[in-house]
């Protein structure tokens, strides 16, 4: 016996993504790939948890016995952040909101695909993380059929350049696979990611705000349905298990514009939010009904900001419930 | 420019629709029969959606 010598220096991890047409298969090496600006990541394994039974009665000590894995109950989930580059962004309204031309919207009126295994999806993605396989010759991790639960938009001008970063978190109901997986092509995406000092006076109840940074969340908790059977314990599909939650904040300069906005952040109406640049269809993200949610004044800066934390809804007063959570339109 | 569905459109099967597109949003927009924001509408189905008119001055409600 010896050590083995194989190891995964951690910067060769390359994540492509493959576009699927079935829920349960992943994509074949001569499918459709995509290798987007990702800047972190994180990585799952196949692995089932283990649930132990109760001790019985008299007993101080637990037995084997009472330990079974459960891989009819297993779901993995990764993190990766990327550069908000226009495909990228595309690619995750595509993947988030069901949602595949612009306008990119979340409304009212959403319904989640009725996910069910083998039957036919495109917006799930297989996720591929070259070199990141334990094995010596199954060098590549393989995530199948994974659904973005978790987004959050953000910019900073005082991080990451001003750039806009995607933080998402990608969920899946199927055991990840350790395999040798070469895809035989990809593109590549070299887009130049938005800027917060690209954005053109954004507003908050028409109110213009110098914005220091902004982030926008929108999340939800998908599950797997029991499984089909006790060799693979692949699910029968997916089910969404509660409603969307999109939150944000803003970081603002405190100024006359804080006092302006008292209204509805004592209980008025709902406001809409927008943050654009100047040519709107390049990039423009508008929350039409949002709730501001306990504001308070910052002293970290040498002049002070505020900090706007608000909640996103649908307008009831929309006809058919077809109000905007969220609406974003993207190009160049 | 917004659209909404003519009937034909809600008659329309699964791999005509948006939902052969995957946009899971449209479709059911469309099916209540609300405005949907579409910027670039596919040809095939123009002729399924209606196009919201733009008001002129003097435009009654």
């Amino acid at each position: 016996m010896a050590y083995e010598t194989n190891f995964q220096p951690s910067k060769e991890v390359n994540l492509v993504f493959g576009t699927e047409a079935t829920l349960g298969t992943a994509t074949v090496a001569g499918g459709t790939w995509n290798q987007y600006p990702v800047t972190d990541f994180s990585l799952e394994h196949p692995s089932v948890p283990l649930e132990v039974a109760a001790t019985k009665s008299g007993k101080l000590v637990r037995g084997d016995w009472q330990a079974v894995h459960r891989p009819d109950t297993a779901s993995y989930s990764v993190d990766v952040t990327f550069k908000g580059t226009t495909t990228t962004i595309i690619m995750l309204m595509a993947a988030l909101f069901e949602s595949t031309s612009s306008a990119y919207k979340l409304q009212g009126t959403y319904n989640p695909p009725n996910w069910k295994h083998g039957g036919s999806f495109t917006t799930p993605k297989t996720l591929l993380f070259e070199n990141a396989g334990s094995d010596n010759t199954n060098m590549d991790l393989l995530l199948t059929s994974c659904v973005c639960t978790s987004m959050t938009l953000s910019q900073d001008g005082g991080t990451e350049s001003g750039q806009l970063v995607a933080s998402t978190t990608w969920w899946t109901g199927y055991q990840p696979t350790e395999t040798a997986l070469t895809p035989d092509a990809y593109t590549i995406d070299v887009g130049q990611p938005k800027s917060i000092f690209d954005l053109d006076e954004p507003t908050l109840d028409s109110e213009v705000l110098q914005v220091m940074s902004w982030s926008i969340t929108a999340a939800r908790s998908v599950e797997r349905v029991s499984y089909k059977d006790v060799s693979t314990f692949v699910p029968y599909g997916y089910a969404m298990s509660g409603d969307w939650e999109v939150t944000g904040e803003l970081v603002v300069k405190r100024d006359d514009s804080i006092t302006d906005l008292a209204s509805p952040m004592k209980g008025g109406a709902a406001v809409s939010l927008t943050i654009a640049e100047s040519t709107a269809a390049n990039f423009s993200i508008t929350c039409g009904t949002v709730k501001i949610d306990n504001s308070k004044p910052e002293v970290g800066e040498s002049f002070l900001t505020q900090t706007i934390p608000f909640q996103a809804f649908y307008d009831s007063g929309t006809a058919a419930d077809a109000g905007d959570l969220f609406s974003l339109t993207i190009a160049n | 420019m917004r659209y909404k569905a003519k009937a034909s459109y809600k008659k329309l099967n699964n791999d005509k629709n948006f939902l052969a597109q995957g946009d899971y949003q449209k479709h059911n927009t469309l099916m209540v029969g609300a405005w949907v924001d579409i910027d670039d509408p596919p040809k095939a189905l123009l002729e399924h959606l209606t196009k919201e008119q733009k008001k002129t001055k003097g435009d009654n409600e």
